[in-house]
């Protein structure tokens, strides 16, 4: 019988998800981030309205 | 057949949901704007700013676990029950409807507060739309992109799980969006 002699913890099943799902969160953000900035010199307004997407984005799987 | 079937379900149900929702939201924010308008000359639009700056950075401090306190909210979840009551696309639209309102219903991070109090001290109520919109169509996209990412990850886990093994990420990044909302409030200021 093959007995596992690794010391590394074992990943839970959801962790390959929370993976895609953490990726997706960081490259929506670096998206907003430069929109923001490209707005913020003529529009200041416009510069919170892709934070306002992330913002709503990472409530996800809050209800 | 079936699975074409349920993928059009699926489809109508996220769009219903996404619609109504976004009414909600924008009646909402509109609402706060014309609460601001009613606000009259006070406060000014520089020190509004600066008010802002400083609960975003606020915010993003509590986020972060630097200054923690809890957001006043309403516990609630949205009915799973209207699903058997009305079917998927009605009770998809009725959530949204629910949901949208975002006072309603349990709020897991703190930049909602921010847009709220934005869109009173912006005193328009088309800004104030426009910043609860574009809020609900972020929490709209994580239903959207719920198909691809489970794809991507090829662990044929439930939606919920996966999301849940990202909650430190989502708060991290919710947290820096704050610190970045600060900055940009900051500069507004100085313009």
């Amino acid at each position: 019988m093959a007995i596992s002699t690794s010391t590394r913890p074992r990943r839970r099943a959801g962790d390959a998800g929370g993976d895609a799902v953490a990726q997706a969160t960081w490259g929506l953000f670096a998206a907003a981030v430069l929109a923001a900035v490209a707005a913020l010199p003529a529009a200041p307004r416009l510069a919170l309205l892709p934070l306002a997407v992330v913002f709503g984005w990472t409530q996800i799987g809050g209800v | 057949v079936k699975v074409a079937h349920d993928v059009r379900k699926w489809i109508a149900a996220a769009t219903a949901y996404t619609v109504t929702g976004a009414a909600a939201s924008g009646a909402v924010g509109a609402l706060l704007g014309w609460a601001g308008e009613r606000l009259g000359r006070w406060p000014a639009a520089g020190m509004a700013a600066w008010g802002g700056a400083a609960l975003a950075a606020l915010l993003a401090a509590r986020e972060l676990g630097w200054l923690p306190f809890p957001l006043p909210q309403r516990r609630r979840q949205a009915e799973k029950i209207w699903y058997q009551q009305f079917g998927a696309v009605t009770a998809a639209a009725l959530w949204g409807l629910h949901i949208g309102v975002g006072f309603h219903t349990r709020v897991r991070f703190s930049g909602f507060w921010l847009l709220a109090v934005l869109a009173v001290l912006g005193r328009d109520p088309l800004a104030g739309a426009a910043l609860l919109v574009s809020y609900w169509l972020g929490r709209a996209l994580s239903l959207w992109a719920a198909p691809r990412l489970l794809s991507l990850s090829g662990a044929g886990v439930e939606y919920l799980q996966a999301v849940e093994s990202s909650a430190r990420a989502q708060r991290r990044t919710h947290a820096l969006a704050l610190a970045v909302a600060a900055v940009a409030l900051g500069c507004a200021t100085v313009r």
